[in-house]
């Protein structure tokens, strides 16, 4: 009985455990710097916080979370990039999936999915196969759908312009 | 298994005109119809971003579209001294090439607009309209007093979802539909439909 609840009881705390190693270049550099952690090998998230200001390249092989300013560009091609609540990204991202809760200046390519929230705000183009966009979200650009390899042919659609007319259709104005 | 397969497909529309915010529309097959016969690879979307309409026009057309939010324009510029320089802004808005652009999403944008606004807009759409390219827009025809835009989210290509939020700004008298011929002299005016809901869905095709 008195096993488990030691079990349950939290670790001592020991400098530097728990700490991922760092793959990407933003976390090999993130350790003299306050505001960037990287978690646990469970999350394996590196979480950019609300005071850091980065102007450059970010590469990585890990999920990021930015809730500073970020001024370049973002490349985590088999991650995924979340742009927190106050997080602003004056920069072009390339990444797995790419979720917006702060604001985006620049274009994204995602390989799997972009999912916009509300309050988001993406000013430039997106290349993606799927995209969820919130109620609130805002968005000004082009959007680009890739095709996934086993999508079916383009739909045809025949249509019908007078069938279920809720009143006559009015063929010129007068 | 198949007849299953085919039964749910047929009912689908039934089930978005069931819905009580489900309208229906008319022009918007049309539309479809003329992009895709020109071919047509870009749409422009005056709307504020939907991502059903956008996963819409990606099966249909297969097309890219470009989110040109204007409504939000609309809202930062307010005030009886906005009226010139929103003319203005329209006049330099669209930055994109002529005859670039297959089809123009405009949905009840110029019930917002004042005739100087609409002219500066519609010398630009007129500009990066392909030859054959189209323009979708309502014009309702009542005045209205609630100060809202209106998401119209595309349920099917028969049906539409209104969803309403707040704005600044109410509907200006309605168009008649002389001024309209007047606005669009420019373009031919394809198709007319006179929907119950008190809306004109109108198409407009560049010569």
């Amino acid at each position: 009985m008195w096993k488990r609840d030691e079990l349950n009881r939290p670790a001592p705390k020991v400098p530097g455990a728990g700490v991922a190693k760092p793959t990407s270049s933003i976390a090999a550099n993130a350790g003299h710097l306050s505001g960037i952690e990287s978690r646990g090998p469970r999350n394996n998230v590196v979480h950019v916080g609300k005071s850091v200001v980065i102007k450059g390249e970010i590469n990585g092989s890990e999920d990021l979370m930015i809730e500073g300013t970020v001024d370049g560009k973002i490349s985590l091609p088999q991650n995924t990039l979340t742009v927190g609540a106050d997080g602003q990204l004056n920069a072009e991202i390339s990444a797995k999936v790419v979720v917006v809760f702060g604001g985006v200046k620049g274009n994204v390519t995602a390989s799997e999915k972009v999912d916009i929230r509300d309050h988001g705000t993406v000013d430039g183009d997106i290349k993606t196969k799927k995209l969820a966009i919130a109620d609130g979200a805002h968005f000004r650009g082009s959007i680009d759908m890739q095709r996934q390899s086993d999508a079916p042919e383009k739909r045809k659609v025949i249509p019908k312009p007078g069938k279920g007319v809720e009143q006559p259709s009015i063929p010129r104005l007068p | 298994m198949t007849n299953l397969i085919r039964g749910l497909s047929i009912t689908e529309p039934r089930r978005f005109a069931s819905r009580s915010s489900a309208v229906r529309t008319l022009a918007l097959s049309r539309f479809v119809s003329y992009v895709r016969d020109q071919a047509g690879d870009n749409i422009l979307d005056f709307g504020p971003i939907v991502g059903e309409n956008v996963g819409f026009f990606d099966r249909e057309l297969g097309c890219r579209t470009t989110v040109e939010d204007l409504f939000s324009d609309l809202e930062a510029f307010r005030g009886p001294e906005s009226i010139e320089s929103l003319s203005r802004h329209f006049s330099e808005r669209l930055k994109y090439e002529n005859s670039s652009i297959d089809g123009i999403l405009c949905w009840d944008l110029f019930d917002f607009l004042d005739k100087s606004a609409a002219d500066a807009l519609i010398k630009q759409l007129t500009r990066v309209l392909r030859p054959g390219g189209s323009v979708f827009g309502m014009f309702g025809m009542e005045k209205s007093v609630d100060p809202s835009f209106t998401k119209h989210v595309i349920l099917d290509i028969d049906h539409l979802d209104y969803r309403r939020y707040d704005s600044s700004r109410c509907k200006r008298f309605p168009w008649s539909s002389r001024d309209v011929i007047r606005l669009f002299s420019e373009l031919k005016i394809d198709e007319t439909y006179l929907l119950k809901r008190r809306v004109r869905e109108m198409l407009f095709r560049k010569p």
